[in-house]
């Protein structure tokens, strides 16, 4: 990145042009905070800001460009002790830079990008299992574990689905054994009219023409159906074989099948973008609201062709979040985006150590922002309420962890709280948990948490030497967490980042590594949460930390509406998507920032809807050919 | 092997004794391949001979590096008395060598990341550093390199088994599966790892056509002649599907194609094997019965217990010859495992391991240190209690590797790795010594040794610049 900074002030000649005509009080504001280190001849950091000009969207500049964004809304620069620009003016920046990357048309999306074809993850497997079969339960546990994650953070990223041998054998075994305990009526089998071979035969072949739609999400050929019956003929005329086992390997193989295993889409060839077809629009829309296959309605919608109508793909998508179905989908993807789900792995306190966290606190923890977000929804309320409210979802178990007094009854209950130490997700115990230590609270795991899972700025990794002491000293050991971190903070290495982590994570002190209330530190020190961010503005404890994370409203809504487009697409977001998600947060704040119009904004964007073939080159296998080291080849086929 | 070729591989194996072994391993270095020497432009197309007695390959790993002070010995020569950490190898001293001065080059090339230490660990390979859309490792890991060979004489080509599920996200830029994986098939396409020992007992030891019995009644394997008619079929399918997608959705299906020629390569084998008369000790027939108990009653708890079912596992695959090469995860690089079930331990491997400001913590890193190396300890008593037909042990008859990315924890250093190789290869190798390499020398120096020792006859892994002559040398 550095060099190609270099590079383009050796390729721009006419930016000086360019660089008259930009608005004054931009370039002012840039020349005053940025030029007067990275200028032409200073550079400094490698980044040469001034012979950039003006920002365009030419694609050698939009790099540099995205550099110079990222350092202004994340507050990264400019550095401490020179001056800085208010989050307004930083905002203001920002959007200019943005308008430009837009280029001259406008800030209309015009490039869908494109998704790789999906494979079900475990959990889409189940559901689909569950939806087309009536076989509940997790069969898909035998399969290796997704490979969960990605750009994105999700684990239905396309790119980190990968197909092995290990996973196919299990599949084989599996499609066999949900197809062995199916309910009869969902293999939609036709009776034979007589108890002959033929009748027999023509009876499978029936029901495999019912069964298949269904099973591959698409209308399919009378090929695709008769290489089924092959598999049937072939097992029937073997020894020891019924015809009800032959018909039970047709339906596995069905479900073997790519175009079952796969979420498919067909690639229209050229470079322009295209509409999705009905089918596979009914796929995706399924795939995102309930992680399992389209039901019969919107199969019938994507067969009637209405579903690239989009009062009908709205109608669509409406009456599919009101469905049971729909609650799946927020866990994910709040558990997800949260890093709450991962409790479930055991990370964060240990319950060793923190008796009082057993199975049920840790089920609540989980469960808390799941019932939180779909109350959001449900109630369409402002996706603001996840930074500050004045309620909180508990059940009796978290009403005793946060010391609200009586139990709210069975399940969870909406209660109000008052003093702003609840109410968003900063207060919430599984959030705080599972940025903890399997011993204690971390201050440093909080701040990059809220860095990276709600202002989208994570912090760089550490540099590349952690300083270490000879041998640590008993009276380090005995230290406070705030001072020993103070100490770690004075080194110059590390205080570029951590100056943005900590004051963040200590405004968090309060909670307690279950996320319980408290005055006092491990050590019984008297807390200071009191925290000054680079940017000079100074809080004290979470209710004010909320305050300052609503001033930055703007940013995380962005968030959360990147979060939620890359689960829809299951993939990550690209440069090419800004406009598109820009344009959901403008609809969402002219809006009051209702939850139901943020799923209604991604269903109707251009990359939910369209898709392009990929820019990246036929040859499959360049990798290999350009790998570092001449590999040494082996003979890949079995020996005599 | 060329006819130019003095002395064949067959003539290395029968010579357990120490005046043959020497050599020999010299003569299996490529000429003008001496160790430290570089590498010719090409390489000549590997070919697998196997062994007359087979000869495995374990590879395990060691994360968040070690204490190192009180890991490596302090000199080159026969191994006394080990380092504090590495105590419970005593038994074992005469069976080990440890090795000072590895170092694997291609993952200093960024930063001090984990991920790309790990992911680039086996196959000495530059990561490439990517958020997850385009993971490329650079190379195939050296098991599966020589998993492709051995496959040839064994029902499976590797086994993968890991004590951590996959963890998934963004780390500073770094695709965080990158850290789960140390295997790769290709520089695209990692191995998945068992996390399960039922299954993973299950898929090894099961009968084709039968309900699995370790793993219980979800499992319903389809007999040979199912499987081969569904693999057909679903063959086709995919190959017609490839022309209807876009460029980046035909590599996707290749990796299904892939995959279902593996599994039809597989079911090939196990049906020659299945019409063999294979000579499986007894004993072993006991041992898998046995440990099939086990597994089915393991309650998936205890952490120890769970190590120790997955390390019987390999144990009795090699026992049966089921596969000559498999690796074995203690946990991924970055190794969030909570190992509080010590006494007096409250933290996670990777949080002790930066122990810079706390001596409590450095407490805790050696003692979860210590509890690897009784694992390993557990392992290689095991591997040394079962004679096999050539008057060996299982141990002598095979190469246990474990080491590490970096060498300390603490401050991510990544020259002279901690690096032990129990075993003799088969007799080629002459363990009970500490040995120091020269500065630097490349970790694929012992990944193609061992490769050679296997019956794979290549001259060359990806950084090698020879193979390490000193592993023979008394």
């Amino acid at each position: 990145m550095m060099r190609c900074a270099l590079l383009l002030c050796l390729a721009i000649g006419s930016c000086a042009q360019a660089a008259a005509a930009a608005t004054e009080s931009e370039r002012d504001l840039l020349t005053h905070l940025c030029i007067s280190c990275h200028s032409a001849t200073k550079h400094k950091g490698d980044y040469d800001l001034e012979s950039l000009g003006q920002p365009d969207a030419s694609p050698a500049h939009a790099d540099a460009w995205e550099k110079a964004r990222e350092a202004i809304i994340g507050q990264d620069m400019p550095p401490e002790g020179k001056p800085q620009p208010s989050i307004t003016e930083r905002e203001h920046l920002a959007a200019w830079i943005d308008a430009a990357l837009d280029g001259p048309d406008g800030a209309e999306p015009k490039d869908p990008g494109w998704v790789t074809i999906h494979r079900l993850t475990r959990a889409e497997f189940n559901r689909t299992i569950a939806d087309l079969l009536g076989v509940e339960g997790n069969p898909a546990e035998a399969f290796p574990a997704d490979n969960a994650g990605g750009n994105g953070g999700f684990d239905n990223n396309a790119d980190g689905l990968f197909v092995s041998p290990l996973l196919l054998d299990r599949l084989l075994d599996t499609a066999l054994s949900v197809v062995e305990r199916a309910r009869p009526e969902r293999l939609q089998l036709v009776h034979a009219e007589k108890d002959t071979p033929q009748a027999r035969r023509r009876a499978v072949e029936q029901s495999l023409t019912a069964f298949l739609p269904r099973a591959w999400r698409h209308p399919v050929t009378t090929g695709d159906v008769q290489a089924l019956v092959r598999i049937y003929d072939r097992a029937v005329k073997r020894n020891n074989v019924t015809h009800e086992d032959a018909l039970h390997l047709a339906y596995a193989a069905a479900l073997t099948s790519p175009n079952f295993i796969f979420r498919v889409e067909e690639s229209h060839g050229g470079r322009d973008p295209w509409a999705l077809s009905p089918y596979e629009m009914a796929s995706r829309l399924s795939y995102f609201l309930w992680s399992s296959m389209p039901d019969d309605i919107l199969m019938a919608s994507a067969k009637e062709g209405k579903l690239s109508q989009p009062a009908e793909l709205q109608a669509q998508a409406r009456r599919m979040l009101a469905d049971p179905r729909a609650q799946f989908f927020i866990s994910q993807f709040v558990g997800q985006w949260l890093g709450t789900a991962a409790l479930r792995d055991g990370q964060g306190p240990d319950a060793k150590q923190f008796p009082a966290y057993d199975e049920a606190l840790r089920s609540a923890m989980i469960e808390e922002p799941v019932a939180f977000m779909q109350s959001l929804i449900r109630e369409d309320r402002s996706l603001l309420d996840l930074i500050d409210c004045d309620y909180a979802y508990v059940n009796a178990e978290l009403a005793r962890l946060y010391d609200l007094g009586s139990s709210p009854g069975e399940g969870f209950q909406r209660v109000q709280v008052s003093d702003g130490r609840r109410g968003g997700l900063v207060g919430m115990a599984g959030v705080l948990a599972a940025t903890s230590r399997p011993s204690r609270t971390s201050p440093v795991l909080r701040g990059k948490w809220i860095l990276q899972e709600l202002l989208s700025t994570p912090p760089p990794p550490p540099p590349p030497v952690v300083p270490p002491l000879p041998e640590a000293t008993g009276d380090l050991a005995k230290m406070d967490l705030r001072h020993r971190l103070e100490r770690h903070r004075a080194d110059p290495a590390c205080n570029g980042c951590h100056q943005r982590i900590d004051p963040l994570g200590f405004g968090l002190e309060n909670f307690d590594a279950l996320g319980r209330w408290r005055d006092h530190g491990d050590q019984g020190e008297q807390l200071e949460t009191v925290g000054t961010l680079p940017s000079g503005e100074t809080f004290n404890g979470p209710q004010e930390l909320k305050k300052l994370l609503m001033k930055r409203k703007e940013r995380i809504v962005t968030t959360v509406v990147e979060r939620m487009l890359s689960y829809a697409l299951g993939r990550g977001i690209e440069r090419y998507d800004r406009p598109s998600v820009r344009r959901i947060v403008t609809a969402l704040a002219a809006d009051g920032y209702k939850a139901r119009t943020l799923i209604a904004e991604i269903v109707a964007s251009l990359p939910f809807r369209m898709k392009r073939n990929p820019t990246i080159s036929p040859a499959a296998p360049a990798t290999a050919a350009t790998a570092p080291h001449p590999m040494p080849r082996i003979d890949l086929e079995p020996r005599p | 092997m060329s006819p130019s070729n003095p002395i064949s591989r067959r003539t290395c194996l029968r010579g357990l004794g120490v005046t043959v072994a020497l050599p020999l391993l010299e003569a299996l270095t490529p000429r003008g391949l001496g160790a430290g020497e570089p590498a010719k432009a090409s390489s000549p197309e590997p070919k697998f001979k196997p062994p007359h007695a087979p000869v495995r390959m374990l590879l395990m790993n060691l994360p968040c590096g070690t204490y190192h002070k009180e890991w490596q010995p302090d000199a080159a020569g026969p191994l006394g008395e080990l380092k504090p950490l590495l105590k419970p190898l005593q038994p074992y001293c005469t069976d080990m060598l440890l090795l000072a001065n590895l170092w694997n080059k291609a993952a200093t090339a960024d930063s001090i990341s984990h991920y790309a230490n790990e992911a680039g660990f086996y196959t000495g390979t530059v990561v490439k550093k990517t958020a997850g859309a385009d993971v490329d490792v650079g190379g195939i890991s050296v098991d599966q390199l020589a998993a492709r060979c051995t496959s040839a004489v064994t029902r499976f080509p590797s086994i993968n088994l890991n004590m951590q599920a996959p963890v998934g996200g963004v780390d500073s830029g770094w695709a965080r599966m990158y850290d789960n994986q140390l295997s790769w098939s290709s520089p695209t396409t990692p191995v998945p790892n068992e996390i399960d020992p039922k299954r993973a007992f299950d898929r090894l030891f099961r009968t084709p056509g039968q309900k699995g019995e370790a793993g219980g009644a979800v499992t319903m394997a389809l007999s040979e002649d199912d499987k081969k008619s569904v693999l057909d079929y679903v063959l086709n399918d995919a190959t017609s599907l490839r022309f209807k997608v876009s460029v980046s959705d035909q590599r996707k299906l290749d990796e299904y194609l892939t995959s279902v020629r593996d599994v039809e390569r597989q079911l090939e084998r196990e049906i020659k094997e299945l019409a063999k008369d294979r000579r499986v000790d007894p004993a072993a027939t006991r041992a898998v019965g046995q440990l099939g108990g086990m597994a089915v009653a393991f309650d998936g708890r205890d952490h120890t217990n769970r190590t120790r079912l997955m390390l019987d596992i390999i144990t009795l695959a090699f026992w049966t010859d089921s596969t000559r090469v498999a690796s074995f995860m203690f946990g991924n690089e970055r190794n969030d495992i909570n190992y509080s079930f010590i006494d007096g331990v409250k933290s996670t491997h990777h949080e002790s391991s930066h122990y810079t400001e706390s001596a409590e913590k450095l407490v805790q890193y050696r003692k979860i240190n210590l509890w690897h190396a009784d694992q390993v300890a557990y392992l290689l008593g095991r591997m040394k209690g079962i004679k096999e037909a050539n008057g060996g042990t299982l141990l002598d008859n095979s190469m246990v590797f474990w080491g590490g990315t970096l060498s300390d924890g603490n401050t991510h250093g990544r020259e002279n790795l901690p690096v032990m190789l129990a075993g003799r290869g088969g007799g080629v190798i002459r363990p009970g010594r500490s040995i120091v390499l020269p500065s630097k020398t490349p970790l694929c120096n012992l990944f193609l040794t061992m490769m050679q020792c296997l019956g794979v006859e290549s001259d060359r892994f990806a950084d090698s610049s020879g193979v390490l002559a000193d592993l023979a040398k008394g």
